[in-house]
């Protein structure tokens, strides 16, 4: 849905037409999800997060400004709802679950079948360290890297400033490379 | 960033995205009809008329026309303003206006005295019409730092003094006429 359509959608139910609201939940909520899933580290708990995420939207509207995207503004109501889930999971074992595997690059027919395990193995790592990361660091390297997010938007919707998100991801960053390596995963060059 | 630290980048913007399952969406919807629907505020609802698409040119047309009748207003009510009275200066500059109104007694004259201090707490006009008495005559702060008192005064001469925070005597510095008072200091002089 184009961000023209969303924010008309927004301004008609403030105006009264609630079922306008719909679409947009349909929309945005696989963004949400997976969003809301990685933070987790777990998707039992990601369904219950992203509900909370659109009542807390929907309760307040009328304070979306519509300078930003909205699903930028999801996402940071997300990202505190996420905060005090993790508040709640401390002390449970930051372990992640089978599911969350990258089941498509193990399917992959076009590549060889050790590469494809390999993929996965990489990939659960690597979801491993993420959900070890502390969730502010956590927060900000997925909205920059996983969503796309410009780094004003991470700062914006962390409600931090600009060079503390740049600090958040370079820190968020370096513990995950550190964890990547520790967990004996190589970490490759980019290409850039 | 380094090279390792781009190499996680990329890692994390390929990570497999979790899909929500397919009742998840729904099952908000259905979770949001029980909340009271969010409202804007008429202010913003006429803000948004304002940016609205072209079919609300006419309603556009209307918002300005109004307005356009409130400036003209406020640009008379200015312009009459000026032309009786005012043509302000730094603290300490006064006029007096001789009202071109007469009374039902053709030898009384309607005076405005004026008198431009913003940063004075009280300014009271003290001469022969009020036998000096600061009490008699307090000014009346205007929005724009400016002091005025009207007086109906009968024809004849008249010395005056402006009392700033009940301490200080100012001569009117536009005085037509000024008289020494024996004392160091100046009246001013009116005569009608």
């Amino acid at each position: 849905m184009e961000e023209w359509e969303v924010q008309h959608r927004i301004r008609a139910v403030l105006r009264g037409e609630p079922e306008r609201f719909t679409p947009i939940v349909e929309d945005f909520t696989p963004a949400l999800f997976n969003f809301a899933a990685k933070m987790a580290g777990r998707r039992d708990d990601a369904g219950e997060i992203v509900q909370e995420t659109f009542f807390r939207a929907y309760r307040d509207l009328a304070k979306f400004d519509g300078r930003t995207r909205f699903l930028s503004w999801l996402f940071g109501i997300c990202a505190n709802i996420c905060y005090d889930h993790g508040k709640k999971r401390r002390r449970q074992s930051r372990t992640v679950p089978v599911d969350s595997v990258r089941e498509d690059a193990l399917s992959d027919p076009a590549s060889p079948a050790s590469d494809r395990i390999m993929a996965g193995q990489d990939e659960r790592r690597l979801l491993e360290c993420l959900s070890g990361l502390p969730v502010a660091l956590r927060a900000a390297v997925l909205l920059r890297y996983h969503e796309d997010m410009t780094l004003a938007e991470v700062a914006l919707r962390l409600r931090i400033g600009l060079s503390a998100a740049k600090m958040r991801i370079h820190r968020g960053l370096d513990l995950l490379r550190a964890c990547m390596e520790r967990a004996g995963g190589e970490v490759e060059e980019a290409k850039v | 960033m380094d090279t390792g630290m781009k190499a996680i980048a990329d890692r994390i913007r390929g990570i497999h995205r979790d899909l929500p399952p397919d009742d998840l969406a729904p099952k908000i919807v259905a979770a949001l009809n029980g909340v009271p629907p969010p409202s804007a505020s008429l202010w913003r609802r006429l803000l948004w008329r304002l940016d609205g698409p072209f079919a609300a040119w006419g309603y556009r047309l209307a918002v300005l026309g109004v307005l356009a009748g409130i400036m003209a207003g406020i640009w008379t009510l200015v312009g009459q303003r000026n032309t009786s009275s005012l043509q302000g200066g730094g603290e300490g500059v006064a006029q007096k206006v001789h009202s071109t109104s007469q009374g039902p007694d053709e030898h009384r004259v309607s005076v405005t005295f004026v008198y431009y201090a913003p940063k004075a707490e009280s300014v009271a006009l003290v001469g022969t019409f009020n036998d000096w008495n600061p009490r008699k005559t307090p000014m009346v702060k205007g929005r724009n730092g400016t002091w005025t008192v009207r007086l109906n005064l009968t024809s004849g001469r008249y010395e005056y003094l402006f009392l700033v925070n009940g301490r200080r005597y100012e001569t009117d510095p536009n005085a037509v006429e000024v008289r020494p008072d024996g004392l160091g200091h100046e009246n001013a002089v009116l005569r009608l």
